[in-house]
């Protein structure tokens, strides 16, 4: 479903992913894990067509993002960090107006429930600026899974979130990735990766340090038996140097 | 805290200073500089040597009219409400000085404080425009006069802010001042308008006069007029406030300042009253009642350790909720508790049919929301409405009421594609979500346009419109007559949809290519960014001169041909095929605007520029 061969990226001078190859399939939950400017953003936004890449092929759906972005765009959906939303739409008109720029013909029966999911049904004629930061975070994410994307990518999708709503959208997410959909997620907590995740892919200096299944990361350190996923990141990162 | 409040302002100002130095390396503010100092010494400093803003001193009519002025715009302030940015704080101000041990007083003191910069500047250029004028008063005193002034005409926008403004956070206001604020104003403004309206409807016959023997001896007549005694009580403050500004000299002046130093005082210290009065009753209420709310979900048993699914507030974990204050979690927690689902009307949209629609919609909405333009247009509307009327009545005033139409409708033509920004200009700080769309990018530039020139074309209609009602009734020869009238309102009408897509297409092009030239969001500061905003300007209009050179070369060619046939009515046709050939010109402008737009890659923050 998500199909990344030899990504590089480079700007100012900086080569901020460097060679990376990944393949998510369908139903598939690949976390993205490295110490802060290991290249993880880059690589979400190179992914998702916001950022162009300066060498590489990246396919969503089996369509090449180069050749034919708009179909590949229309297949995946992107939340970034931190919640890029219009100041002067509602939540619910967030909804519409994402419905028909994706073209959602159903999107009026599909709100409401959507709008359940979210817990944002009270809220659906606040403008961001009344909400707190966690229901701008499940607004964003709203946006993305109106369309039902088949490639997900969700960059630190749990911030600002409470315990209960963090738990509600793992659920969600959970579920995309049951349905169908292949997920890439970035995020700097581990336990969340270790929960949600199928596969791992670690990076540092924009390079792919390790790649697979938790045990097969752990197994990889013989040095470390035993030991967490924490201590596992911090070995492959040299964070704890 | 004023040690601290003093520190910072020191800092802030200096670090601003060595910022726009250091900007100097960069050729295109040198070239921004060199044009903002010779519009500067062109348009202030010069007619200032040559005697002319300072001219208006020392007349009869001034300083009634200067009253009038300020009256009005205090009048402004309490009807309209007035700017809130007079109350806003900024992010770090919030993080930084709200938790800290300062008192509300300290706060508000430390704004005031803060506007000193901008008074200061503002001082500096009126002094130096009224150089030379008005007697033997030297420039320090005026100075220091314009410098009460314009303290307290700060002071009393903020006082007008701190009482018509909803209370942050959503807390409710107390009812005493929910009803009271919104019934005083008015009543009080209409009242003032009243006292200074009827002496001029009196006056009528006198001003008819006047407007006969040319503008400059309306002025007089005015000023005459407003000498009445409802009128002279409604502009006695503000003429008090004036009087040190437009006295002849020193001794005068000396005279005159007691009053100005005097109200100083007072809209200093009702500043600092109303602040403690209205906002720390209104947090107080808010607070009582999140958390009687808060309590009644709880013995209804939905509220547990958590908050309710149904997103509601958040408690603190002792289970009571904290004090609100603004900027804290608590705050935020109210916000959410609040009633803050409020109707608003929105357009349409459908969830099928041409996906860059959502654009178009999006801007829309955007700029129907953009209240002060929609108040400001209200305002003009009304203040063109009541002209009308009076025009209908009056042939001189529908004189009157053409030369302020036609006025309003250049200004619109002219500024117009500046003030409506509804497009790329206000999403590219958002560059990494106009990325993410599945839309070419020559279907988001030819969306983005269409928002702006479609809500410019609405203002210039209704624009024409009132331009046609005004000159019906009027008699000056210059007007043309009702057929041919009507022939050039319809080419008007058929040549704007074409003329401010191509530009809006020149501005946000403009915005795509050479994203440092456009004015920011955030406005930068300073003579350099003012001469930068004229270049960019100037060179926006060049191109747009040439955008349309062609298409105006063959509209002129119609309707040169068709002239002998349909005389007057040829501009018709003409305004058509301009619009049209426009229109077909921008087709693949669009198409190369949408390939810079999607190799055009945001930075760290999602924007562009």
């Amino acid at each position: 479903m998500i199909d990344v061969l030899d990504l590089h990226k480079r700007y100012d001078g900086h080569h901020a992913v460097r060679g990376l190859t990944l393949a998510v399939a369908p139903g598939e939950v690949l976390g993205l894990v490295g110490p802060n400017g290991a290249g993880k953003t880059t690589t979400l936004r190179c992914l998702s067509g916001i950022l162009t890449p300066t060498s590489g092929r990246v396919r969503i759906a089996g369509i090449d993002l180069a050749d034919d972005p708009v179909a590949a765009k229309r297949a995946l959906a992107f939340v970034p960090d931190e919640p890029a939303l219009f100041e002067y739409l509602t939540v619910e008109e967030h909804l519409r107006f994402v419905a028909r720029l994706y073209g959602v013909a159903d999107a009026p029966a599909r709100l409401p429930g959507l709008l359940d999911e979210l817990e944002l049904t009270a809220k659906r004629r606040a403008l961001p600026g009344e909400l707190s930061r966690g229901m701008r975070q499940k607004l964003a994410i709203g946006c993305a899974l109106l369309h039902e994307p088949r490639a997900l990518l969700l960059d630190e999708p749990l911030t600002g979130l409470d315990p209960l709503a963090m738990r509600r959208m793992k659920a969600t997410i959970a579920a995309r990735a049951r349905g169908g959909a292949a997920v890439v997620l970035s995020s700097h907590l581990l336990h969340l990766v270790e929960e949600l995740c199928t596969r791992l892919l670690v990076v540092h200096q924009g390079r792919a340090v390790a790649q697979g299944t938790i045990a097969e990361l752990v197994a990889a350190q013989p040095a470390l038996p035993g030991r967490s996923l924490e201590d596992v990141f911090v070995a492959l990162t040299g964070a704890g140097a | 805290m004023l040690h601290a409040a003093l520190y910072l302002t020191g800092a802030t100002l200096r670090n601003r200073v060595r910022i726009q130095l250091r900007r100097l390396r960069s050729p295109r503010y040198v070239l921004g500089l060199a044009a903002g100092i010779a519009y500067v010494w062109w348009f202030l400093l010069r007619p200032a040597q040559d005697g002319g803003a300072a001219a208006i001193i020392g007349g009869g009519w001034q300083l009634p009219l200067a009253s009038l002025g300020v009256v009005a715009l205090v009048c402004k302030w309490w009807l309209v409400g007035a700017d809130p940015r007079a109350l806003a704080f900024s992010p770090a101000e919030v993080h930084l000085l709200f938790p800290a041990p300062v008192t509300r007083r300290g706060l508000v003191a430390y704004k005031l404080l803060r506007a000193q910069l901008v008074i200061l500047v503002n001082t500096v250029v009126w002094t130096v425009l009224l150089r030379g004028g008005g007697g033997e008063l030297a420039s320090w005193r005026r100075a220091l006069a314009l410098w009460v002034l314009f303290s307290v005409l700060h002071l009393h926008r903020l006082g007008a802010a701190l009482v018509t403004a909803p209370v942050p956070d959503g807390a409710p206001m107390p009812r005493w001042r929910a009803v009271g604020g919104r019934l005083l104003p008015p009543l009080l403004v209409a009242a003032a308008l009243g006292a200074l309206i009827a002496p001029l409807v009196r006056a009528g016959d006198r001003l008819a006069v006047a407007w006969d023997a040319g503008v400059l001896a309306v002025l007089p007549a005015l000023a005459a007029a407003l000498e009445a005694p409802g009128a002279a009580a409604v502009l006695a403050p503000a003429r008090a406030l004036l009087g040190a500004t437009f006295a002849p000299g020193g001794g005068a002046w000396a005279r005159a300042m007691a009053l100005p130093l005097l109200l100083l005082a007072a809209h200093f210290a009702w500043v600092l009253h109303v602040d403690a009065a209205v906002q720390e009753a209104a947090l107080a209420v808010g607070e009582r009642r999140q958390r009687r709310r808060w309590w009644r979900r709880r013995s209804a048993g939905a509220a547990t350790a958590l908050p309710p699914a149904a997103g509601g507030g958040s408690p603190a974990a002792d289970g009571v909720p904290a004090p609100l204050r603004p900027g804290s979690p608590a705050s935020d927690a109210a916000g959410d508790a609040g009633n803050v689902a409020r109707r608003r009307w929105t357009p349409p949209l459908s969830a099928s049919g041409w996906p860059a629609g959502a654009i178009v919609w999006k801007n829309a909405v955007a700029a129907l929301r953009a209240t002060a333009l929609v108040r400001l247009l209200t305002l003009y509307s009304a203040l063109a409405a009541g002209l009308l009327v009076l025009a209908a009545r009056n042939p001189r005033m529908a004189e009157l009421a053409t030369v302020v139409t036609v006025v309003w409708s250049a200004m619109l033509l002219v500024a117009g594609p500046l003030w409506f920004r509804v497009d790329l200009r206000q999403d590219l700080a958002r560059l990494a979500t106009l990325r993410a769309w599945p839309l070419r990018g020559r279907e988001i530039v030819r969306a983005q346009v269409l928002a702006s020139a479609g809500a410019l074309t609405v203002a210039h209609l209704a624009m024409l419109g009132l331009l046609l009602a005004a000159t019906t009734g009027a008699r000056d020869a210059l007007w043309p007559d009702g057929s041919e009238r009507l022939a050039y309102a319809a080419a008007a009408a058929l040549a704007l949809p074409g003329v401010n897509l191509a530009s809006l297409t020149v501005h946000n092009g403009a915005a795509l290519l050479f994203p440092g030239w456009t004015r920011p969001a955030g406005g930068s500061r300073g003579v350099e960014a003012m001469g930068q905003n004229l270049v960019s300007t100037a060179g926006a209009s060049a191109v747009l001169v040439l955008l349309l050179a062609a298409p105006a070369a063959l509209a002129g060619a119609v309707g040169w041909g068709l002239w002998t046939a349909a005389g007057v009515w040829a501009a018709v046709p003409a305004a058509a095929v301009l619009s049209v050939l426009t229109v077909l010109e921008l087709g693949p402008v669009h198409g190369w605007l949408g390939r810079v737009l999607e190799r055009l890659e945001p930075g760290a923050d999602g924007g562009g520029s």
